[in-house]
């Protein structure tokens, strides 16, 4: 089982990784819904698009906005967290958490994402901002229970404060929270744009998984043809990513943890 | 006190940003009335269209108007009173979410339940699997699969219930776990009491919580409702929603989103009124 983890946790990597170093162009110009085969391994779309070349386009594309929303969602609601050790600020900072975690995301997402122009940076700046109080939660409750710990009473009893306290005896304890939060946040924001471009929201003129699994489907009767991989191979891609993400955070967690 | 004045003020905040963001969508006002060729509509018919339809309310009686269920007239149904499409499609939406939501809430304690008395055998990787898969994912591949058999209402119910299972199956274990940790249940073992039978009792105390939990997921489950009801076309609120946006309907959207809003906001608020006294012991 450990060797089978590890080589999942390699594979998860690589799905990060992979995606964020390699932009290449969408090959098409081919003939129209080819099955795989040796020239194109995932076959190709009704426009004569590389299936696989667009896969890893959109893999890219979502991959960029997954880590980008989750990173600046995740720094904001650090900075919300430090700001809720102050007695106004906690309250202000719970109750406001609460009535936002209460609304469903999905459909101030659906609202948003109309609203806004549809581009890509404002499509990230909303995901980013839907992943700030989840994640504001879980590291304030963190914040709470370290506030409570004998070390921080022997810490504040020998003089220690400011910037020194908040860096040294909050923040970096709660370090391995954030980078699973970071991680829980990355594969949220991924399927998210990947929602939203599934249901033709947001900057649809750029490759998306969402969009290429909307394409496929909204073709009349494309299911009950044997085209599957027009449909099959964007669901996977998107799921390989999640959970390859979910388990990368997983292990960070557990490693900076540990040290 | 403090913490009540600063929940009345994001409420109404929020209120405010669901009210005031559909209107900013409504750019070309003279499109949305009169369709391409709107210039041959005047000023005054369009004014006259907009209190018609309840679009120029402002928000202090938009508010007040929402909860004496006032809430105006949609264009996408042709002026038909929007409390009365927005309760017909909640309903739809209840009737499939209620039960689906109770049925994968106790399905997801007994899951839970016979994996922490098997010694948590299931790897993390299904758990991270279980975790990560999309509702709309769960939507798409049973309606691949089983579109031919199933009418829309059974789909999305069966897709709710599959991704909603998994979700409760973790947020329970991980309540079990930590009811495991407390000293009770190591003296309980000590005194004989095993299996599940002992498992039940860790399950007694910690039921405020699970309930907790119960409640508190329901807005997530409401936000995965457009997208399995838009992939099976089953016509509840997360299909209308998604119309009425598309269409750029104010008065529907606004309602539809409100009334959404309004009930996760109750539920969710209920939940927190119950607090664990050994947190703070």
């Amino acid at each position: 089982m450990r060797k089978f983890e590890k080589v999942i946790t390699v594979l998860s990597i690589l799905v990060v990784l992979f995606p964020l170093i390699c932009l290449c162009p969408v090959r098409s110009g081919y003939e129209a819904l080819m099955p795989p085969s040796s020239s194109h391994i995932l076959g190709t779309d009704k426009l004569g698009r590389d299936i696989f070349s667009l896969l890893l386009v959109s893999w890219h594309y979502s991959v960029v906005v997954g880590v980008i929303a989750a990173t600046l969602g995740v720094f904001v609601a650090t900075v919300l967290a430090f700001a809720s050790l102050h007695p106004v600020g906690k309250d202000a900072i719970d109750s406001l958490t609460d009535v936002f975690m209460s609304v469903p995301r999905m459909f101030v997402l659906l609202l948003l994402g109309v609203v806004v122009p549809g581009s890509t940076m404002f499509v990230t700046f909303i995901i980013a901002l839907l992943t700030v109080f989840p994640t504001l939660r879980v590291i304030s409750s963190s914040m709470e229970v370290l506030r409570h710990m004998p070390f921080m009473e022997s810490a504040r009893a020998v003089g220690v404060r400011g910037l020194r306290l908040l860096i040294n005896y909050y923040f970096r304890p709660i370090l391995p929270t954030v980078i699973g939060q970071w991680a829980v946040s990355v594969g949220w924001a991924v399927y998210a744009d990947g929602g939203l471009s599934f249901l033709g929201i947001g900057d649809v003129s750029r490759p998306g998984l969402g969009t290429m699994l909307r394409e496929a489907i909204s073709t009349p009767g494309v299911l009950y043809t044997s085209m599957f991989w027009w449909y099959v191979f964007p669901p996977i891609f998107l799921l390989a990513m999640t959970t390859g993400i979910l388990i990368l955070g997983s292990h960070l967690h557990a490693d900076i943890g540990r040290r | 006190m403090r913490r009540l004045i600063f929940y009345l003020i994001w409420i109404v905040g929020i209120l405010y940003l669901i009210w005031v963001l559909p209107s900013i969508y409504l750019y070309s006002e003279t499109t949305l009335f009169s369709g391409e060729y709107g210039f041959s509509l005047s000023e005054d018919t369009i004014n006259m269209l907009k209190d018609t339809l309840g679009y120029n309310k402002s928000f202090a009686e938009g508010i007040k108007d929402f909860f004496t269920f006032r809430w105006g007239h949609s264009i996408l149904y042709g002026g038909e009173d929007v409390y009365d499409i927005v309760v017909k499609h909640i309903l739809a939406t209840l009737v499939v979410l209620v039960p689906t939501y109770v049925i994968a809430f106790l399905v997801g304690i007994a899951v839970a339940l016979i994996d922490v008395r098997m010694g948590r055998k299931v790897p993390f990787v299904s758990l991270a699997f279980l975790h990560s898969v999309p509702v709309f994912l769960w939507a798409f591949l049973l309606y691949g699969l089983l579109s031919r058999y199933l009418s829309p209402l059974w789909g999305v119910a069966l897709s709710l219930f599959i991704s909603e299972m998994s979700s409760f199956y973790l947020a329970i274990r991980s309540v079990l776990i930590t009811e495991n940790a407390y000293r009770y249940m190591l003296y309980a073992e000590a005194y004989g009491i095993g299996g599940l039978r002992l498992y039940m009792r860790g399950l007694k105390p910690s039921l405020p919580h699970i309930l907790q939990v119960f409640a508190s997921k329901f807005p997530h489950v409401l936000g995965g409702v457009p997208f399995v009801e838009i992939v099976w076309t089953y016509p509840g609120i997360g299909y209308l929603t998604f119309r009425a946006i598309v269409s750029g309907d104010l008065a529907l959207i606004r309602g539809a989103v409100m009334a959404v809003s309004v009930i996760s906001l109750v539920a969710v608020m209920l939940s927190r009124t119950y607090k664990d006294v050994r947190h703070y012991a």
